[in-house]
């Protein structure tokens, strides 16, 4: 079955949201991406579309949305706020579940890439759901403070422009991120408390170039986090590039194969 | 957990030495000694303590005296492991 693309129009007139959707032609589940932030969105597209392949081979019918100023979204970046994003997510799960109504107690499958995965948190808050993680960012500052230094590596290699105060809107490789914006996201961790979240099960995959399949420490505490408010786990690390801010593009074919089979074995 | 070990892999597997570090003594000199490690790659390296160990690097630690050995970066590390 072929790949639709359409605009999924956001109520409230506030503007069109790009979508790709991948139907399965034996439709057993569904997956909705969530994409990771600016520059990572558009490394990520390689991987996520290999993906997203994959998964709608096995059975699961995937939806991609941009969220409001990103990709091919209207708006510009510095007009997103985290609220318009979460709602971005709630809207692209209506239209899958009003499009193929699940079987009571299946649930949509949210898969967010690093930043990504926050919002997918955020909304496993609302509405029930299953998770899925690609290297997630664990803590939403940390994430702030890694995008603001992004500025410094330009800075270092230019050394002409001033380094701005992060408490304006703040220019980053040409993504104009706001303030409030910024403490959104830095309010966030990816530690659930017990019963806020609504999520029976997470496949969480940690992805960096070593010999080391030992999840590191601070996924291990997370992860513990998740089994302690009842979610059923599987948890891998993948040796990989970081396709996501590479220069090169890199393509994990082992990441796509697990992530495709724990998916197959869990759902 | 231990950090020094946590630390050393960390700058093997983010500077891409392919083992030399297993080589590495808390009186190995980084910055300025170790080619693989400038401006750049040190980004790289603290978003990898940053994510691995769950820590948060702040702009003003980011000066040559934290980076100038195996051991200043660990006891780097290890202070802000307790905060």
């Amino acid at each position: 079955m072929t790949r639709e693309h359409f605009f999924l129009t956001a109520p409230n007139t506030q503007g069109q949201r790009f979508c790709i959707y991948h139907p399965a032609t034996k439709m057993r589940g569904l997956v909705l991406y969530i994409h990771p932030l600016a520059d990572e969105m558009n490394k990520s597209r390689p991987m996520a579309a290999r993906q997203a392949r994959a998964f709608a081979a096995a059975g699961f019918s995937v939806l991609q949305i941009d969220l409001l100023g990103c990709g091919d979204s209207s708006g510009e970046f510095e007009d997103a706020t985290w609220a318009s994003w979460i709602q971005d997510v709630l809207n692209a799960h209506q239209w899958l579940v009003k499009r193929y109504p699940l079987e009571t107690k299946m649930r949509v499958w949210l898969w967010g890439i690093r930043a990504g995965c926050l919002l997918a948190a955020e909304v496993a808050k609302l509405i029930p759901c299953n998770l899925i993680f690609w290297q997630p960012s664990v803590s939403g500052q940390v994430e702030v403070k890694q995008f603001l230094r992004l500025r410094l590596a330009e800075h270092a290699l230019q050394n002409n422009k001033p380094l701005a105060q992060a408490n304006n809107t703040v220019d980053v490789l040409g993504y104009l991120i706001t303030p409030g914006l910024m403490d959104s996201i830095k309010s966030i961790t990816l530690r659930p408390e017990v019963n806020s979240t609504q999520v029976s099960l997470l496949i969480w995959f940690e992805i960096r170039q070593s010999k080391s399949t030992a999840l590191s420490p601070a996924s291990t505490i997370v992860i513990n986090d998740w089994e302690n408010a009842a979610v059923k786990t599987f948890s891998y690390c993948i040796d990989s590039p970081a396709f996501w801010c590479s220069n090169e593009i890199a393509i994990s074919k082992q990441l796509i194969n697990k992530t495709t089979d724990t998916l197959l074995s869990s759902a | 957990m231990n950090i020094t070990q946590n630390v050393v892999r960390i700058i093997d597997e983010s500077l891409g030495l392919n083992g030399r570090a297993a080589a590495f003594s808390m009186e190995t000199p980084l910055l300025g000694a170790l080619p693989e490690l400038d401006s750049m790659t040190v980004i790289h390296l603290i978003t990898e303590l940053e994510s691995q160990l769950g820590l948060q690097v702040e702009d003003e630690d980011l000066n040559s005296a934290t980076f100038a050995t195996v051991g200043s970066l660990v006891a780097y590390v290890a202070a802000k492991y307790q905060q």
